[in-house]
């Protein structure tokens, strides 16, 4: 594992974008790595440049505004940012490719779906009209559209929400990628149809053996989904750990807090749900401490005024966070009831003189 | 389809009707006789006229008038028809000269013109085909010269190819035909001596005037692309084409053109309103003979059945047009149904 | 990016004319726009006071020419006139037979002699071909009607104060230089028609002479800054009071347009239903309908009458404004603040007024300012046809129809007229879009 190179690694990633307010810093210094076949999950309120990082990867910020003051993203060893844009062309849709947020207006709703499906095929495979049409085709049968030769020459509008992300998911495997990119690919959708999406993703990526990386908001889809997760806040990265080991002993004080205000129907009536105060801070200034800390229980004077470096509580598992020890031995994960994250942050907030409403923006 | 064409056509139909009774009680209006201090002042009618507040027209029931000398006949208060000829009194306008005027329709002619010889019908007829060929020549200069331009302009967004454009754009639209067509007229025809200033004898004349006309259509078109284009550019669905590893160019001319260029088509049913109006001022400036020229002069000689008869000829262009673009529109954009 | 910029405005919480303001002050174009706009506005608003001190002629003030008058030319002003006794227009000039009255014949003299004064710059008592080609009215026609010196003679009588520089020639001896004597119609300022007028106004006992007693001097000739058209009426004037007749339709087909519109479409909106639903078909369906034909029917059967004019362009504008307005209303009347002005129990009539008006301005207000050039347009066209104002009262359309007649060998009657008219579209033209690039961005286009 430790020999093979890995299928995406991003290096320092940072994308910025000029507005009238001033510089805005969407991702600023992000690094993690996908192995081949892995999942990997990005985890983060909207606005934390979780997108923008997975955009960035395919060179699709519009720039201007957007440009990219520095990083890698390394492609099995190559950095797209230095590729020509003609070579950047055929990886695209081809060995990476991109499942999009929302299916109600990704789609092309001038085009018959057909037209939409087989361009990946024609242009990567140089497949003549009838045989990408039959593999096209084949394609939308694997992803559960019913009748697929009748509807292939419709028009967008006339499928439903989950049956255009099942278009969009069938046009995105067409060309079997290496890697496989899904932003927030079941927000838009209904509840009952984002189980189905999120199914027939892990199915076809389990035959296919390609590698994801999820990114959404909702830690639930991830938790089925990723081997691992980063969870991103305000463009960096605060944590990254195996999925199962975020869930269980989250060594940030914002994975408790995202853990903490998503419902479970497994602990009952009884669990009370605990929002994360306030908002995401402003990142068209730069922020000198940890960003996180206007909202932070546990944060220290130290918090508002030193990035705090990446701590390492046990073996490949990292986290951004002065504190991060403390909050790791709370063992603060879906276990932990309400009323022990509430002491533990009790305690913490205690622990310090600071007081919290400092800083704020 | 055939329902949602048949049921358009009924609307236009409709419209054509309202058109057609304002204009006629507008014309019946008049507070003054068109024929009173004119040569027809021998026919009957407009000897007559002086004991009515109202004017009175002859209708022609698809056929020449003689001029009457005897106005023995003439019973202000009744219709009178005197073989082809029927003559009305302003009393009987609700139930006789819209029927009348309705019947003369339906029989295939618009009248006779009180001022010539020629039926309504032989004096647009000689001018529809200059109008035509000048309107569709403008039409042509301005979605070859303002399409490409807003493309470019709108893909170049804040480039100073996108500044210049959009500021000849707006000099565009901000400059009237009138104020154009003088100054191509002293500056190609008297300066230089390229066309000739006035007249239409071959395709050469015909240059000026439709450049004259279209340009402003150009700047319009142009601004109408940009804007689609900008809008269209930023739709999730490009990001997903591009994400593809399309090129540029076929981003652009498979996934953006379409719905970049819905604004211009239903720009097209306002822009043929206004090339129609257009035309008329066009025509006056470079004194050709098509029927804007025939409706001035009408209008200014108060030749009413010549003023009803070209304002019936452009609206029904006009409708029927637009009948036209709506159907082009819906071929454009799958998502508009014909079911309302 | 996009969400920190939304927390970036809720937490500043701006208003939304406030920014758009900010907006506005940052584009330059729309900003010089807005100025000269005004500064014409002023103009227009100010014709008197710009007659009388400005140009110093009226608008309907002929003076006796045949042909019209290039920039620079002078006429002696008959309406606003300042009176002179100094130099040549000295008692002891003016009377130049020495009889002790002044005749018409020598008022026109004495104007002669001032202008050809004026023209010799060098004070030699003759021209030499540099000042006659420098003279107002010393212009080359452009079709050449002077082919010899002999018809020359004829014509330089009777009309043509515009000659041909070629014909100095003809006039200079050959000493090359022009005598007062030689000049005809180059020098001329006022016929004897106009002295005649200046004779009645100071004549006391109406002897149709003036007397030493009477005299009080002669007005001063004004210069035409633009010319002056064929019967003498100056040009700038003409133009000014053009814009006040130009401006004053369009903003007043842009007010009835606007009234019509906002009344139609709020009602449509605020009243919903089966109301709403015919209100719009109608809108629908006079969409079809070729107007600017009934307006010039209108015009032709009831005659030119100026609020005739911008009562049928304003009816006729009202369609859009209408759909914008009744989309506004019914986008807010959905929004929350009205559903808690309802429960409080505000009356149908104050939601309308206090709440829902306010806050559907931004568009109302852009579509309002691109009406302004489109009547404006409009009613260039009619004049420009002959359909539109009637004289005396004139606008720039009817100016530029004046002046296209002659536009070959006066051009400047068809120039200043487009010039006047194609810079307020323009500036109106870029108010509006900046207007609307401020109040609303989502609209924006760059």
């Amino acid at each position: 594992m430790a020999e093979q190179i890995p299928l995406l690694e991003l290096k320092n990633l940072k994308t910025y974008f000029k507005t009238d307010e001033g510089i805005v810093r969407a991702v600023d210094g992000v690094s993690y790595q996908v192995m081949p076949g892995e999942s990997l999950g990005v985890v983060g309120e909207s606005g934390s440049g979780k997108s923008v990082t997975q955009i960035s990867v395919l060179g699709l910020i519009p720039q201007p505004p957007g440009f990219i003051p520095g990083g890698e993203i390394l492609f099995k060893g190559q950095d797209l940012l230095k590729m020509s844009k003609a070579d950047l062309r055929k990886i695209r849709g081809n060995r990476i490719s991109m499942i999009w947020q929302d299916p109600m207006t990704s789609l092309n709703p001038f085009l018959k779906v057909s037209r939409q499906l087989i361009e990946p095929l024609q242009i990567h495979q140089n497949l003549g009209t009838d045989d990408a049409r039959a593999k096209a085709i084949k394609m939308l049968e694997r992803v559960g559209i019913p009748a697929p030769s009748e509807r292939f020459d419709q028009y967008p509008h006339q499928f439903s929400g989950g049956m255009r992300q099942r278009v969009m998911i069938a046009m995105a495997l067409l060309n079997e990628p290496e890697l496989l990119i899904a932003d927030e690919p079941t927000t838009a959708l209904d509840v009952t149809i984002q189980a189905q999406i999120l199914e027939l993703m892990k199915d076809l990526r389990r035959d296919l053996g390609t590698g994801l990386i999820i990114i959404t908001h909702d830690l639930g889809v991830v938790a089925g989904m990723a081997d691992r997760i980063v969870v991103m806040y305000a463009g960096r990265i605060v944590e990254s750990a195996a999925a199962r080991e975020l869930f269980e002993r989250p060594a940030h004080p914002y994975t408790v807090g995202l853990l903490k205000s998503v419902p479970r129907l497994d602990r009952g009536r009884a669990e009370r749900l605990i929002p994360i105060e306030g908002r995401p801070p402003n990142v068209s200034k730069p922020i000198p401490g940890c960003a996180f800390a206007p909202r932070c229980a546990w944060a220290t004077a130290q918090c508002h005024k030193e990035w705090p470096p990446a701590v390492e509580v046990e073996p490949g598992r990292v986290s951004h966070c002065w504190r991060a020890t403390e909050v790791f031995e709370a063992e603060l994960g879906t276990h932990a009831t309400a009323e022990k994250v509430e002491k533990f942050e009790k305690q913490a907030r205690d622990s310090h003189a600071e007081p919290k409403e400092a800083h704020h923006g | 389809m055939t329902r949602f064409i048949l049921r358009r056509l009924l609307a236009s139909i409709a419209v054509l009707l309202v058109i057609i009774t304002l204009s006629l009680w507008l014309t019946r209006q008049a507070p003054s006789n068109p024929c009173l201090k004119e040569r027809e002042a021998n026919t009957c009618a407009c000897v007559k006229d002086n004991f009515l507040d109202r004017p009175v027209f002859p209708v022609y029931s698809g056929q020449v008038l003689s001029p009457v000398q005897n106005c023995a006949f003439w019973e202000p208060e009744s219709v009178v028809s005197l073989g082809p000829v029927s003559i009305l009194g302003p009393s009987e306008w609700g139930e006789t000269q819209y029927s009348l005027y309705l019947g003369t329709l339906a029989s295939g002619s618009l009248g006779k013109s009180m001022k010539t010889d020629l039926t309504v019908i032989e004096t647009l007829k000689s001018g529809l085909p200059f109008t035509i060929q000048l309107g569709f020549q403008a039409l042509l200069i301005s979605l070859i010269l303002g399409i490409p331009a807003g493309l470019i302009a709108g893909l170049r967004q804040n480039t100073m190819v996108d500044y210049s454009t959009m500021s000849v754009a707006m000099v565009g639209v901000s400059v009237p035909s009138i104020v154009l067509g003088p100054l191509m007229i002293m500056l190609f025809s008297l300066r230089l001596g390229w066309f000739s200033a006035v007249g239409w004898e071959s395709f050469a004349d015909s240059i000026l005037p439709s450049f004259t006309l279209g340009l402003y259509y150009a700047a319009y078109v142009a601004r109408l692309t940009r804007g689609g284009m900008l809008e269209v550019i930023r739709k999730d669905y490009i990001r997903t084409a591009r994400a593809k590893g399309l090129t540029e160019t076929m981003v652009v001319m498979r996934h953006a053109l379409k719905g970049a260029l819905l604004p211009v088509v239903s720009y097209l049913g306002p822009a043929t309103a206004a090339l129609l109006t257009g035309s008329v001022v066009v025509e006056e400036i470079f004194s050709l003979p098509g029927i804007g020229t025939h409706f001035v002069r009408s209008a200014l000689n108060r030749d009413y059945n010549l003023v009803l008869g070209t304002i019936i000829l452009y609206s029904t262009i006009l409708v029927f047009l637009n009948m036209i673009v709506d159907v082009l529109y819906t071929l454009i954009d799958p998502r508009v149904s014909y079911d309302d | 990016m996009a969400e920190s910029n939304t927390h970036a405005e809720l937490e500043k919480g701006s208003s939304l004319w406030a920014d758009a303001f900010q907006r506005l002050r940052k584009n330059k174009a729309a900003l010089i726009s807005g100025a000269i706009l005004i500064l014409i506005t002023l103009t227009a608003l100010f014709y008197e006071v710009v007659a009388q001190y400005g140009t110093g002629f009226v608008m309907e003030e002929q003076h006796t020419w045949v042909v019209p008058k290039p920039p620079g030319a002078r006429s002696v002003p008959s309406h606003f006139f300042e009176l002179s006794q100094a130099g040549l227009l000295a008692w002891e000039h003016v009377d130049a037979n020495e009889d002790g009255f002044v005749e018409p014949n020598e008022i026109v003299a004495a104007y002669r002699d001032l202008e050809f004064e004026t023209i010799d710059t060098d004070k030699s008592g003759a021209l030499s071909y540099e000042e006659y080609v420098d003279a107002p009215l010393s212009l080359t026609s452009p079709n050449r009607f002077i082919p010899d010196c002999a018809r020359w003679a004829m014509i330089k009588r009777s009309m043509a104060p515009i000659e041909d520089s070629s014909v100095f020639e003809c006039d200079a001896g050959a000493d090359q230089l022009m005598q007062p004597a030689e000049t005809g119609k180059l020098v001329e300022l006022v016929s004897s028609g106009e002295a005649q007028e200046m004779i009645n106004r100071v004549d006391k006992d109406s002897d149709g002479l003036i007397s030493k007693a009477e005299y009080v001097g002669l007005p001063e000739p004004r210069t035409h800054i633009l010319g002056s058209d064929k019967l003498g009426r100056d040009l700038l004037t003409r133009t000014v009071y053009g814009a006040r007749i130009s401006l004053a339709v369009g903003l007043l087909a842009t007010l009835v347009s606007f009234l019509i519109g906002v009344t139609w479409g709020a009602t449509a909106g605020f009243l919903r239903g089966k109301v709403h639903n015919v209100m719009m078909r109608l809108v629908d369906i006079l969409y079809g309908l070729p107007f600017m034909f009934l307006v010039i029917l209108l015009m032709v059967v009831f005659g030119q009458k100026i609020y005739l004019l911008f009562l049928a362009l304003g009816a006729i504008q009202w369609l859009t404004m209408a759909r914008i307005v009744r989309g506004q209303v019914i986008s807010l009347k959905n929004q929350e603040f009205v559903e808690a002005a309802e429960t409080i129990g505000v009356s149908n009539s104050g939601i309308i007024f206090r709440h829902l008006i306010p806050n559907a301005l931004g568009p109302i207000i852009v579509y309002a300012t691109l009406t302004v050039p489109a009547v404006m347009l409009e009613e260039a066209f009619l004049s420009f046809l002959g359909l539109g104002v009637q004289a005396p009262q004139t606008s720039w359309g009817a100016l530029i129809s004046e002046g296209r007649q002659l536009m070959e060998t006066s051009p400047w009657l068809i120039i200043w007229p487009s010039v006047a008219l194609a810079v307020t579209l323009l500036c109106l033209n870029f108010l509006g879009d900046g207007l609307r690039d401020a109040l609303d961005p989502q609209l924006r286009k760059d």
